[in-house]
């Protein structure tokens, strides 16, 4: 039977993954606002404003995942707090 | 464009990495009930307090996981609208979008009740009365007709496929390719070679083994189709004697 201290060490795996592909979204971020410059400057209207709604999207992904992260920080306080009585 | 396609992989990518976090995260959930349902057994009301707000906790973060995959489908299908054009179920012709709400043309206004529901969804098919006017005599010729052609068609196909499988038949049994499609061959290659035909044609070998099949199965099909005039005169030899 899976113990207090393997649910804490598993959530908080799960909370650094989380963490870790959010950096990734902030990545990917950065590359779709350098791509927003791109087609702006070219006037490229169509593609701009696809690429736009592409940045907002990414910005509440990043959001999400920062909430994601959070959400199991939390879990794992209280699991810790569980073990503690 | 390059930009585009690669920005598109790379959230794509990104969701990938995401949804591989939602199993770790249904184990977790799976872990902290069975550790929370032991906590209750023991009595320890504070603890297992405790352990099922984690449970809850880790349910909303697996919501959460789902809402982040969807946005981030949602700006994958942004980035290949910007390379392919409208895609999607937004695009036109899509089927997706029906005009639910109609307009007035001089206006501009939205329409009210009845006006308000699209003419393809208001209008049911109307009968225009052309099948009730047309004579029933000519109406049967043609349908008998049809029958008639369709049935064509149905005997030529049986024809077909019993000509194929009495030749794997005839090719199981005796090791060498059927008389009919002995013949086909030959004549194939007679009329694919571009130079003159010096050779004679070659004739089909068939052997005595092959000549009994032959006809044992041209006796069958023969039988199997005089059977239905065997039973009508056996029938109609009856009824005289009866008289």
């Amino acid at each position: 039977m899976a113990s207090l201290d393997e649910v804490i060490a598993s959530i908080a795996a799960n909370s650094e993954a989380a963490t870790e592909v959010q950096g990734q979204i902030e990545g990917t971020k950065a590359i779709t606002e350098e791509t927003l410059g791109q087609t702006q400057a070219l006037s490229i209207e169509g593609a701009a404003a696809a690429v736009g709604v592409c940045k907002d999207q990414l910005e509440e992904a990043s959001a999400l995942a920062a909430a994601l992260a959070n959400k199991l920080n939390e879990a794992r306080a209280s699991a810790e707090a569980a073990k503690q009585g | 464009m390059a930009n585009l396609l690669e920005l598109a992989a790379q959230i794509e990518a990104d969701r990938a990495r995401f949804a591989a976090l939602a199993g770790p995260i249904n184990s977790a959930k799976g872990q902290a009930e069975i550790v929370a349902g032991a906590i209750e057994r023991l009595g320890l009301v504070r603890s297992a307090g405790h352990a099922r707000r984690a449970v809850g906790q880790v349910e909303e973060a697996q919501s959460i996981l789902a809402a982040l995959d969807g946005t981030l489908v949602k700006a994958h299908w942004a980035v290949m609208s910007a390379v392919h054009g409208r895609i999607g179920p937004g695009a036109k012709g899509s089927g997706a979008i029906v005009p639910l709400t109609q307009f007035d043309e001089r206006t501009g206004a939205p329409k009210a009740g009845l006006d308000a529901v699209p003419p393809h969804l208001r209008e049911a098919p109307k009968p225009t009365g052309d099948d009730l006017l047309e004579p029933p005599r000519r109406r049967k010729g043609k349908a008998l007709f049809q029958e008639a052609v369709g049935k064509a068609d149905q005997v030529e196909d049986a024809t077909k496929t019993f000509g194929q499988q009495f030749d794997s038949a005839w090719e199981a049994f005796f090791g060498e390719p059927s008389p009919a499609k002995a013949q086909q061959n030959a004549v194939s290659e007679t009329q694919s070679s571009r130079g003159p035909v010096s050779t004679e044609m070659p004739a089909p070998k068939v052997s005595g083994g092959g000549a009994v099949m032959a006809t044992f199965v041209a006796s069958v099909v023969v039988a199997k189709a005089i059977q239905p005039i065997v039973r009508q005169f056996e029938r109609k030899h009856l009824r005289d004697k009866e008289d």
